[in-house]
């Protein structure tokens, strides 16, 4: 229909827009506060996250009638201030999440530009790779490579990110299927523009907004599994504070102390919820909801 | 005098965006007699598809619409309950639209979509409603009907789909058809077949047909009147000798001579072009909107409601211009 | 096929763009496992463009007119044949100075522009591309040339109308200085009333930067307001070349009969074009190694279809029949 044609092009307000969308707001408010804890833990943080005091140990949270005004939300087996060990625990969460998303991000974007692009049997080299990929048990692949590599933060965002490419490969591709008709595919190649600029500098930006969305699922997806395998033992090391790691430290005092458990827990949901709130909302905006 | 087949005055429909109310139809009216076409020529955006919508039933759903009249066979259904005039789409009127992959659903044969709503209006049997389907199809000039109804639609080419979607459309024996752009994505020579089927069909039929359409060859070849639409106006309107022959409204003029016509335009000489574009229709406009772009506007132009000058043989123009009647009887 | 189509011209200038005997299949195959089809998208194409001059393309759907210009242009490389521009060798010129020679322009204005650069940044991109240098004043003094308000130099594509893209699309094709233009429907997306601005603008450029056009359309009007000669092409070849006026009055050809036929003027009272019923366009894949118009043609003999059609050339006219007495008949 030619509706469009009558309202005038030029979007008013997107700013609006976007805020009236409430899962961005909220989503996108929840991931700043969290971006904002990581990024300053050294001056919010009360304590230092390392320092145990073995007098204060399982200190409890402000609420209860044992607790410490100076150790807000107590202390754990150690006697490490557990505010500071959460704040701090933002850092590697929200590091593996987006450090996991620019590895993976990098290998299944260009992986799926090459893939619809060129077709025939590069697509079909690259669609068998993604389908090996699905394949692969995240989990135990991960464990496999970690017992080779040793336990580390750089071993674990280089693993996820070697692993969780197929999705931004797999919409990457069908996006560039449909623009590689498109006329001006065919104007770019008679100006004499070369194939990496054609996918990169033209094709690409004009699936923003569906990688945006892909990239919050994610780090969402990457974050869970650093707590998944944090908490097996697989992936920060100790002392270091990850949220992961911190609901296997408690877990022996679950029954005592439950909020040792539970404080990192609601943090991970937390964090998880807020980014699949924003790429949601995303999709909403956006209109491109692919999966 | 019978009533017209279908008698629409004063149609507005508004459309609800992030900028303000789209004015998309304002005021536009139709009058068409049992067994004639009425074509309804426009450019994109001015809203003769949307008339056809508003007419089907169509609309967006945050779509507004209010008419002066809305009459059905002498029946006005303008103040009724939507379901009224929904209840007559189908059996009394029924649509042709300019891709037939949009009305043909890809994973149902053609018999059965061509007999479903048989059964159902009718109350015939499988068989009857078959043989129906078989005789339409034959009819609209596919080869071996039999076979062809247990084929699902993308075994048909694109002008055979176009001719099925006419069958489909006219099983039922409706008394309106509604044709957007029925051939406009159609290659020349299959064009032709297919508004010789429909102008054979609506002969025989008695059909009323509305025919929307960008392409004044299509209209000056198959219509008896026209109806020209400017930003969701109908602005003149006549029968199809008179409206070609001196057509009233500026804008009119323009569209005749901005198409080179073979014989009649010196190849290689610059067309008389239309200036300007048509005016953003949210929050309304006054007066005439193709004032912007009229080499003759004048201060009268910009006030509403603006002068309808009706002709002798039929029809007629909004404009402010006086001497319109001596050209045109 | 040994006899390629060579067009006895009395070309009064050299070609500016010539094609010789281009070819393109393409093998399809239908199904998984099915036994792959050899398509002929371009069956031994010649045409031959005088500098200045603009010759018309025309034909259906299907007819390889996309294919054949996809190959003028570069993008493909035809199983045989050849493609020179002004006397050098087009796939054998480094593609820097390719593009100075040939440049398209796209049917859809829409799809034309990447919708998220800038309009200044699209016209001036084949200059980066090409290391030029004073990149947005070119581009500005190119897009006021045709007639592109310079303050649309930071729009995006999705901001402008439908003729103010292809304005762009065309500022785009001509910054390089190209000698050759190839136009591939480029109005068939716009209104009758844009279309006009368009068809003028091409027209002046052409005159004013001396180019040689070759303009794609299944519009015949079009095509005849534009072109000094005109080509028809059925099914991958060509069937007749005459210039414009001739072929549009005395079309020869069966297919180009046929097509005149069904072109509906604007002007009401020609009754609707008589068209052979129940003839399904011939399947490509069917199609017969002689004539290939031979299913559908009214003058064909069982023998037309055996061979190919033979070239009967008349001074500045040829086409390829085998029945041409009768045709006149």
């Amino acid at each position: 229909m030619t509706l469009e044609t009558a309202i005038a092009p030029r979007p008013v307000s997107r700013l609006r827009k976007v805020l009236r969308n409430s899962g961005v707001t909220l989503g996108g408010l929840l991931i700043l506060i969290v971006a904002l804890l990581a990024i300053l833990a050294p001056l919010i943080a009360p304590h230092d996250p390392y320092a145990q005091d073995l007098t204060q140990r399982f200190l409890p949270p402000f609420w209860h009638d044992r607790a410490v005004p100076e150790h807000l939300l107590g202390t754990d087996h150690l006697g490490r201030d557990y505010v500071s060990r959460l704040i701090y625990g933002a850092r590697v969460s929200l590091g593996v999440g987006v450090g996991v998303v620019i590895v993976s991000g990098f290998i299944g974007i260009s992986l799926g530009l090459i893939a619809g692009y060129f077709g025939g049997w590069i697509d079909m080299v690259i669609s068998f790779a993604t389908t090996i990929r699905l394949s692969l048990p995240i989990v135990l692949v991960a464990l496999a490579a970690v017992a080779m590599g040793g336990a580390s933060f750089t071993t674990l965002v280089t693993v996820l990110g070697l692993l969780l490419w197929d999705r931004f490969a797999v919409v990457t591709r069908a996006a560039t299927q449909s623009l590689r008709h498109q006329e001006f595919i065919s104007g770019l190649q008679a100006i004499g523009a070369r194939w990496p600029r054609i996918l990169f500098l033209e094709i690409l930006p004009n699936m923003r907004g569906t990688i945006l969305v892909v990239m919050t699922l994610e780090i969402a997806n990457a974050i869970l599994l650093e707590s998944a395998l944090s908490f097996l033992g697989l992936g920060v090391r100790p002392p270091m504070p990850s949220w992961g790691l911190m609901i296997a430290e408690g877990r022996e005092n679950i029954l005592f102390d439950p909020w040792l458990v539970a404080l990192p827990g609601a943090m991970i949901c937390l964090l998880v919820l807020a980014v699949n709130l924003l790429g949601d909302g995303m999709r909403d905006l956006t209109g491109e909801a692919r999966k | 005098m019978t009533a017209p087949l279908l008698d629409i005055d004063d149609l507005h429909v508004t459309i609800p965006t992030d900028r303000g109310d789209l004015h998309a139809l304002r005021g536009a009216g139709l009058r068409l007699e049992s067994g004639k076409t009425l074509c309804l020529v426009g450019e994109s955006g001015c809203g003769k598809s949307l008339t056809a919508m508003s007419l089907m039933g169509l609309l967006p759903r945050k779509a507004r619409q209010s008419a002066g009249r809305f009459a059905l066979m002498g029946t006005d259904y303008a103040g009724k309950a939507p379901k009224a005039w929904a209840n007559l789409r189908g059996r009394d009127m029924a649509m042709i639209f300019q891709d037939p992959n949009q009305s043909l659903n890809p994973t149902m044969t053609v018999g059965v979509q061509m007999t479903e709503a048989l059964r159902h209006f009718e109350k015939l049997s499988k068989a009857q409603a078959e043989d129906r389907a078989i005789a339409m199809l034959d009819r609209v000039g596919i080869a071996d009907p039999r076979s062809r109804l247990g084929q699902y639609p993308h075994q048909f080419s694109g002008g055979q789909r176009q001719r099925l979607m006419i069958a489909s459309a006219l099983i039922g024996r409706p008394k309106l058809l509604i044709a957007d752009e029925p051939t406009t994505a159609l290659d020349v020579t299959i064009q032709a077949q297919i508004l010789q089927v429909i102008a054979e069909l609506q002969d025989e039929l008695g059909l009323g047909l509305l025919l929307i359409t960008h392409d004044l060859g299509v209209a000056a070849a198959i219509a008896d009147d026209v109806a020209v639409m400017y930003a969701g106006r109908v602005i003149e309107t006549g029968p199809v000798a008179q409206l070609f022959a001196v057509p009233a409204h500026p804008y009119t003029q323009g569209l005749m001579v901005a198409i080179p016509v073979p014989g009649r335009t010196r190849p290689g000489t610059p067309l008389p072009a239309i200036s300007g574009r048509v005016p953003g229709l949210i929050g309304g406009v006054t007066g005439c909107a193709f004032r912007d772009r009229c080499a003759l506007a004048g201060d009268g132009c910009a006030s509403d409601p603006l002068p309808r000058h009706a002709f002798a043989s039929g029809g007629f123009v909004e404009c402010t211009r006086p001497s319109l009647s001596e050209t045109r009887p | 096929m040994t006899a390629p189509q060579t067009a006895q011209m009395t070309a009064p200038r050299q070609p500016m763009i010539h094609l010789r005997d281009l070819r393109k299949t393409y093998s399809v195959r239908q199904g998984m496992f099915g036994k792959p089809k050899e398509l002929h998208a371009v069956d031994g194409l010649s045409l031959e463009v005088p500098e200045g001059t603009t010759l018309g393309l025309v034909g259906e759907s299907g007819c390889g007119k996309s294919t054949a210009m996809s190959m003028a242009v570069g993008l493909l490389r035809p199983d045989s044949g050849s493609v020179s521009i002004g006397g050098h060798d087009l796939y054998a010129l480094p593609v820097a100075e390719r593009v100075r020679l040939i440049q398209p322009v796209f049917q859809n204005p829409r799809a034309a522009l990447n919708p998220v650069r800038r309009i200044g940044d699209l016209v001036g991109q084949p200059l980066r591309l090409h290391g030029g240098r004073d990149i947005a004043r070119k581009a500005r003094e190119m897009m006021d040339r045709v007639g592109l308000p310079t303050r649309l130099f930071d729009a995006y594509p999705g901001e402008l109308s439908g003729g103010q893209r292809q304005r762009a699309a065309i500022a785009r094709a001509l910054i390089l200085e190209p000698k050759v233009l190839v136009c591939d429907e480029p109005t068939s997306a716009l209104d009758v009333s844009v279309q006009a601005q368009v068809l003028n603008l091409l027209l002046e450029l052409k005159r004013d930067m001396q180019l040689t056009m070759i303009f794609v359309s299944h519009n015949l009007a079009v095509v005849e307001h534009v072109s000094d000669r005109v080509a028809v092409m059925y099914l991958g070849r060509k069937v007749e070349e005459a210039p414009a006026p001739a072929l549009f009055k005395t079309p020869r050809h069966p297919y180009s009969r046929m097509l005149v036929g069904a072109t509906l003027v604007p002007e009401p009272g020609h009754p609707l074009p008589a068209q052979p019923k129940g003839q399904p366009p011939a399947d490509p894949f069917l199609a017969p190694m002689g004539c290939r118009f031979a299913p559908r043609c009214a003058f064909a003999q069982p023998s037309c279809a055996e061979r190919p059609a033979p070239a009967i050339t008349e001074p500045a006219r040829s086409f390829w029949c085998h029945r041409p007495e009768a045709v006149t008949a």
